[in-house]
């Protein structure tokens, strides 16, 4: 084989790992060009919310179910970490992986039952979730600080290095994005992955593949549920200072609304939808006010033309392009 | 290959099926004939795992389908294609054989995350057999084409690769040639022939009769649920109460 | 406009031009003509998927046709909406029934007159006509219509649609799952109501009926209209049932076998061929051993004193023969193999008088003298008696024709396949080897059930045999081959190619009597031999001497019986093993394995013994290539470093924008099982030679002085 080939074929085989390094390597190097703090401090945001929109998407785009509950684990990872950081004084990683364990059980006996619903009665369910946990950060306020919030929460360290500024907490949380976005791609790229399209795609055909339906889904669900956990728990260290209001029904629409911009079940997208949605009332101030309707139009206009979600969309539509302008040269 | 004995099921009160009962030779083309309504798609399902059987035994190379839910009696080498085209419109061509390949593709989740060297050896010989599969269907060139822009027959023909890939104990087709003209018919034919030669057992509910006749080894005839003939083809072509099945009674009514 | 006149002189109530009609992409109407006259009643029948449920739905303004027109009366209602039909008279009982199940069978009636806004008074007429009409529903007015049985929702189907009072009644299909009984009552009310002057359209599979209670009849095939007449006269139509149940074809391709099956041959059979056995009758391998001990006595003492070579060879080695007490002694004995063939030309290692030699035959040797081999008449018949052997392994019965492809002349090949052919009382075809047209001719004129040849000459033949398309013409069910070590993936495809035959490998070598010393086992798992006539040991090529049971050596033969040239541990230089216990085909005979290469035959590569039959098993591992290759070894001049090149063909009909893909793998499979790094290249199918006997795969160019 030619060199020329050798060349070409490694970079199809290896072209997810070289588009990560490529985005690390520029989030390597941003910090040094831009260190404004405000600007750094809604890229990690973009980043947070990032890691929850990965798991929503493989959820909501792959497994084609629906969760309108998610902030509920968001919460609950930051509510965990914040509780037994200061109240229990556990580590603050022990912490975290103990409150995404507690939270992926949870996930798993929340699954089981409430996965057999189907489309509105699942969103129902999950919406019904969200609105329980967000109840109990408001009123057991004794142990949650109740509408004040809860303050004073550690930030993270590795030993002698603590995470407690917007440039170092930048590369924090971003290696954790990279690193789930590296998982989620592999995932979707494998066996798994395309049973969970198969999925998506219809029910019936992948169980008669072979695909066991039911434990793909509650799968799907708890790994989400673990990254939302993951993320609310570095969204806690962040800020020193968390309150219920970040974790409510609204929060949770917001982040479908990501998924749905970024498209259902592409993971790249999911970036892509965490950055605008999150970035979005910065460039266009007059419409703070107006966030809910802003938001809701996009949604709706995204569900209309492209209901697959934005970037999704847009690719479909240009992969069938340019299969149908091949299958036409190939005709003629 | 496949042995059936007295299988019933009731749809609140509605027989669909009767004590049917045949076997389904291996290496050999079985075919399921029977007038619309007969209780041939339901009797699929019930084999499949979609439908339960009310009573009686399902047993495939001696194991006992029974109450078995439709992934594991997947896993078990069953594979089919649906009358209405079960594709995964959205993912490519060469996708949706792959997933043909899912029982072989392992199926946990963290070592999937993680893509180790033997996972991606793994895929690479599933990408492989995959476009083997596509060669064999003259797919191989649309590898990469959204499946939903493909036209009709060749659907039909992804959806037999798809379930051909994994060379499965048993192939049920679902009505595989309707809709297609007699050029793609002859061509699914001469495919169904082929995996014949390679010891493919294939059960096949058609109502193209022309095609039944010519490729099945044995023939068996529903009508309302109930077996009424079993047999060769030229058996069963001459059998009275199969032509009253299909014809209906020559009585003169009031 | 000129409103036309049918035949009949009158205008026709439903008239539809040149329909066509599609769903999405796929077209199910292809310009159908019909006219409906009032008060007739016109039947449209056809298979499943025929497009008579779509023209209804056209008819009925469900479905927006894509050409053509529908005119009722004058009006033209090709795109009326299907409320505008309603209005304007028509009704349709829809294929299913689809009755509300969640109401009343007198709610469901009243349903069907909504469309017309009627006066409370007039629905109640009309309510009571059809109570009248079908007694049922008025005993079960008050029932839920979904606890009602097939039958009764058909019946109020068909009354609700009544309700409109309609100037055209379209039924379809409405004895779909219903009991023969109903059915009948069913068609009754069909029949009250053609008499009653009302014009119905009738859709049904169950063409019998719908013949019976219709004026005139349409029928319907992929869309068009192929027959329409008087439903009388359609009823005796073969054409009919032609498209209902499929021609009975007299060109049945399944007749050729029963043919070759010999079961219209029955006077011809021979029968006390029917039941002979030539399997051997030990009970166990005691008397195996025994037989054997005896053998490998008389061989020695045979050899000893009717050769002078082997004397001297074992005088040499301190051996008498009476020194033989029992198998262990064979280990004493000195090895023969190709340089005693070649010293003693040209009759090596005789041992008998030479009015006893009835025939010699010799190997196809390519390099020096040729191995040539005396057999006496008892040779003849023991080499026949134990080729019948391996037909009888490989299940061919006297009824089967066996078209032999090998080499005939001084080569062992053709005479030995004759003999046991005949032995069995099969009938043989002996073509000879090449002439590929011929071979072919004979295959469809003679349906030969089995065919012999080497493993190339069936890949060659397979191959044309898909080139020409005649795999359901032939009828070979067996493919015996022999003499060349085949791959995987090459006897997959000579099985696919021929239309799904068996295939056997056969072992044999000229040293041997020929071919037929053993045969692949039924279930194709290994190779059975005939341990009464020869004993088999494996050794180590390099030390000598016999490994452990089970391991991969060379194979040495002894024969036990065989007098013109008797073999006293021969080297064979072909590499298999023994495999121990008993075989799953039921056969108590022992086994070895396929050959996997020769001792000769072995790459060695960097300090790695490569067999052949190693590359055949991963290129057989790698779906996407064919399974020929040469393997290409030269010597690096400057560095003296050795270099491998592989070329591998392809599979058919696979794109070379796989390559990268296929080496990566197939790169990936020789560094994991041959533990080299080689450089791979692919070529297109079919471009390296193929030939009819034996193909070079290997060429060395490393040593380059001449072998001393």
């Amino acid at each position: 084989m030619r060199t020329k080939d050798k060349i070409i074929y490694f970079i199809r085989l290896h072209h997810t790992g070289l588009w990560v390094t490529l985005l690390g390597l520029i989030l390597l190097l941003y910090p040094l060009v831009q260190n404004n703090p405000y600007t750094l401090g809604l890229s990690n945001l973009v980043a947070i919310y990032a890691i929850v929109v990965l798991g929503l998407n493989l959820f909501i785009g792959y497994a084609g179910q629906i969760s309108l509950g998610h902030a509920a684990f968001f919460g609950l990872g930051a509510y965990g970490s914040a509780i037994g950081t200061v109240t229990f004084g556990i580590q603050p990683w022990l912490a975290m992986f103990g409150v995404a364990a507690l939270v992926a059980l949870l996930a798993l006996l929340l699954g089981i039952p409430t996965l057999r619903l189907a489309g509105h009665y699942l969103a129902m369910a999950t919406l019904g979730f969200n609105i329980v946990i967000h109840r109990v950060l408001v009123q057991w306020d004794e142990v949650t600080g109740g509408v004040s919030g809860f303050y004073g929460i550690p930030p993270l360290s590795l030993g002698n290095l603590h995470f407690d500024d917007e440039v170092r907490f930048h590369y924090l949380v971003w290696a954790v994005a990279l690193l789930a976005l590296l998982l989620c791609l592999n995932l979707v790229r494998s066996g798994v992955g395309r049973g969970l399209a198969a999925l998506a795609g219809d029910e019936t055909a992948a169980a008669a593949l072979g695909v066991d339906v039911r434990t793909s889904k509650i799968k799907v669900f708890v790994l989400s549920a673990v990254l939302a956990s993951g993320a609310g728990s570095l969204y806690a260290h962040c800020y020193g200072y968390i309150s219920p209001g970040s974790f409510d029904i609204f929060v949770s629409t917001d982040l479908v609304i990501m998924v749905v911009i970024g498209g259902m079940g592409s993971i790249w997208g999911s970036l892509f939808g965490a950055a605008l949605i999150t970035l979005l009332p910065e460039w266009i101030e007059m419409f703070e006010a107006y966030k809910d309707f802003v938001h809701g139009g996009i949604l709706v206009l995204v569900l209309l033309f492209l209901p697959q979600g934005f970037v999704t969309g847009v690719l479909d539509l240009g992969k069938k392009r340019l299969a149908l302008r091949r299958r036409r040269h190939a005709s003629s | 290959m496949l042995l059936l004995e007295n299988v019933s099921k009731n749809f609140g009160g509605l027989p669909a099926l009767n004590a049917v009962s045949f076997s389904v030779p291996a290496g050999q083309i079985t075919a399921l004939i029977g007038p619309n309504g007969a209780g041939k798609s339901t009797l699929i399902n019930c084999i499949t795992g979609v439908l339960h059987a009310d009573s009686g035994a399902v047993q495939l190379q001696g194991i006992a389908l029974g109450a078995a839910p439709a992934h594991v009696i997947a896993r078990h080498g069953v594979a089919r294609t649906f009358q209405n085209l079960k594709l995964f419109e959205r993912l490519s061509v060469l996708e949706n054989v792959l997933s043909g390949l899912n029982n072989e593709a392992g199926s946990s989740m963290c070592m999937a995350m993680l893509r180790l060297p033997y996972l991606r050896h793994r895929e690479r010989q599933l990408k492989l057999r995959a476009l083997e599969a596509l060669d064999n269907f003259a797919l191989a060139d649309k590898h990469s084409w959204p499946a939903g822009i493909l036209a009709y027959g060749d659907k039909k023909r992804l959806e037999l690769a798809r379930a051909t890939v994994s060379k499965p104990c048993l192939l049920l087709l679902d009505e595989p040639v309707a809709g297609l003209n007699a050029t793609e018919t002859a061509a699914v034919a001469t495919q169904l022939r082929r995996l014949r030669a390679q010891g493919q057992t294939i059960l096949l509910v058609e109502h193209d009769m022309e095609l039944v006749m010519e490729l099945a080894d044995q023939v068996v005839v529903l009508d309302s649920g109930s077996v009424i003939a079993r047999g060769t083809p030229a058996a069963v072509q001459c059998n009275p109460r199969v032509l009253e099945a299909y014809l209906g009674r020559m009585e003169a009514t009031a | 406009m000129n409103s036309p006149r049918t035949a009949q002189g009158a205008m026709p109530l439903l008239r539809i031009e040149n329909l066509s009609a599609q769903y999405g992409a796929a077209q199910a109407l292809f310009g159908v003509d019909m006219h409906i006259q009032s008060g007739e009643t016109i039947a449209l029948i056809g298979a499943n998927g025929a497009g008579k449920s779509t023209l209804l739905k056209c008819i009925m303004g469900l479905l927006k046709p894509s050409g053509g027109h529908i005119y009722l009366g004058t009006e033209e209602v090709t795109t009326a909406s299907p409320a505008a039909m309603v209005r304007h008279g028509l009704a349709l009982s829809p294929e299913g029934r689809e009755v509300f199940p969640h109401l009343s069978v007198e709610e469901n009636l009243l349903l069907g007159a909504m469309a017309l806004k009627l006066k409370r008074h007039e629905e109640q007429t009309r309510l009571q006509e059809i109570y009248q009409r079908f007694a049922r529903l008025q005993e079960r007015r008050a029932q839920l219509a979904g606890t009602l049985s097939g039958g009764e929702q058909q019946l109020l189907a068909i009354g609700r649609a009544l309700m409109a009072k309609p100037r055209l009644l379209l039924l379809d299909e409405p004895s779909l799952g219903i009991a023969p009984k109903i059915t009948d009552e069913i068609f009754a009310i069909i029949h009250q109501l053609a008499r009653a002057g009302t014009t119905i359209l009738l859709v049904e599979q169950n063409a019998a009926r719908a013949l019976s209670a219709s004026t005139r009849a349409y029928l319907l095939a992929n869309g068009k209209v192929v027959q329409q007449g008087r439903s009388a006269e359609l009823l005796n139509n073969p054409d009919l049932r032609a498209a209902f149940l499929g021609a009975a074809s007299h060109a049945s391709p399944q007749a050729s076998r029963l043919g070759a099956a010999g079961l219209t041959n029955i006077r011809l059979e021979k029968p006390d061929m029917r039941h002979q056995n030539f399997m051997p009758e030990f009970n166990n391998e005691d008397e195996l051993r025994q037989h054997q001990l005896k053998g490998l006595q008389w061989s020695v003492r045979h050899a000893y004193e009717g050769s002078s070579s082997y004397r001297e060879k074992l005088d040499a080695a301190g051996i008498s023969p009476a020194s033989i007490t029992s198998l262990v002694d064979l280990q004493r004995l000195p090895f023969t193999d190709t340089s005693d063939l070649r010293a003693g030309y040209p009759f090596p290692l005789r041992a008998v008088p030479f009015e006893q030699v009835v025939r010699i035959h010799a190997s196809s040797g390519t390099t020096g003298k040729r191995k040539v081999l005396c057999y006496t008449q008892k040779d003849l018949d023991d080499w026949k008696y134990f080729f019948a052997r391996c037909y009888q392994m490989a299940g061919i019965t006297p009824l089967d024709r066996v078209q032999i492809a090998v080499g005939y002349g001084v080569w062992t090949a053709g005479a030995g396949f004759q003999a046991g052919c005949e032995k069995i009382g099969a009938m043989a075809v002996p073509v000879g080897p090449g002439n590929i047209d011929l071979q072919i001719q004979f295959l469809l004129d003679f349906q030969s059930t089995v065919f012999c040849s080497t493993a190339s000459m069936a890949l060659l033949m397979a191959e044309e045999i898909h080139r020409r398309g005649v795999a359901d013409q032939i009828a070979v069910t067996k493919i015996i081959y022999g003499s060349e070590r085949s791959s995987i993936s090459m006897r997959r495809k000579i099985s696919e190619l021929f239309g799904g035959a068996e295939l056997f490998d056969i072992t044999g070598l000229t040293e041997l009597y020929g071919p037929g010393t053993g045969i692949e086992c039924s279930d194709h798992d290994c190779i059975h031999y005939w341990a009464d006539y020869f004993i088999l040991e494996i050794i180590d090529p390099d030390t000598l001497t016999p490994v452990p049971e089970g391991e991969w050596g060379e194979m040495v033969v002894t024969s036990l019986c065989k007098e013109g040239a008797p073999m006293l541990r021969y080297r064979t230089r072909d590499i298999t093993r023994l495999i121990p216990g008993p075989c799953t085909c039921g056969s108590p005979l022992p086994r070895h394995s396929r050959i996997k290469g020769r001792s000769d035959d072995t790459i060695k590569f960097r300090g790695v013994n490569i067999y052949p039959s190693s590359i055949d098993t991963i290129l057989s591992a790698v779906p996407g290539l064919g399974s020929e290759y040469q393997i290409h070894l030269t010597r690096d001049a400057d560095s003296g470093r050795d270099r491998m090149r592989m070329l591998i063909e392809r599979g058919q009909g696979v794109d070379d924008a796989r390559n990268a893909e296929l080496i990566h793998e197939a790169s990936h499979q020789v560094k994991k099982q041959l533990l080299v790094s080689a450089e791979l290249e692919l070529v297109e199918y079919g471009t390296l030679p193929r030939t009819e006997k034996k193909s070079q795969r290997v060429f060395d160019t490393r040593i380059q002085d001449a072998i001393v």
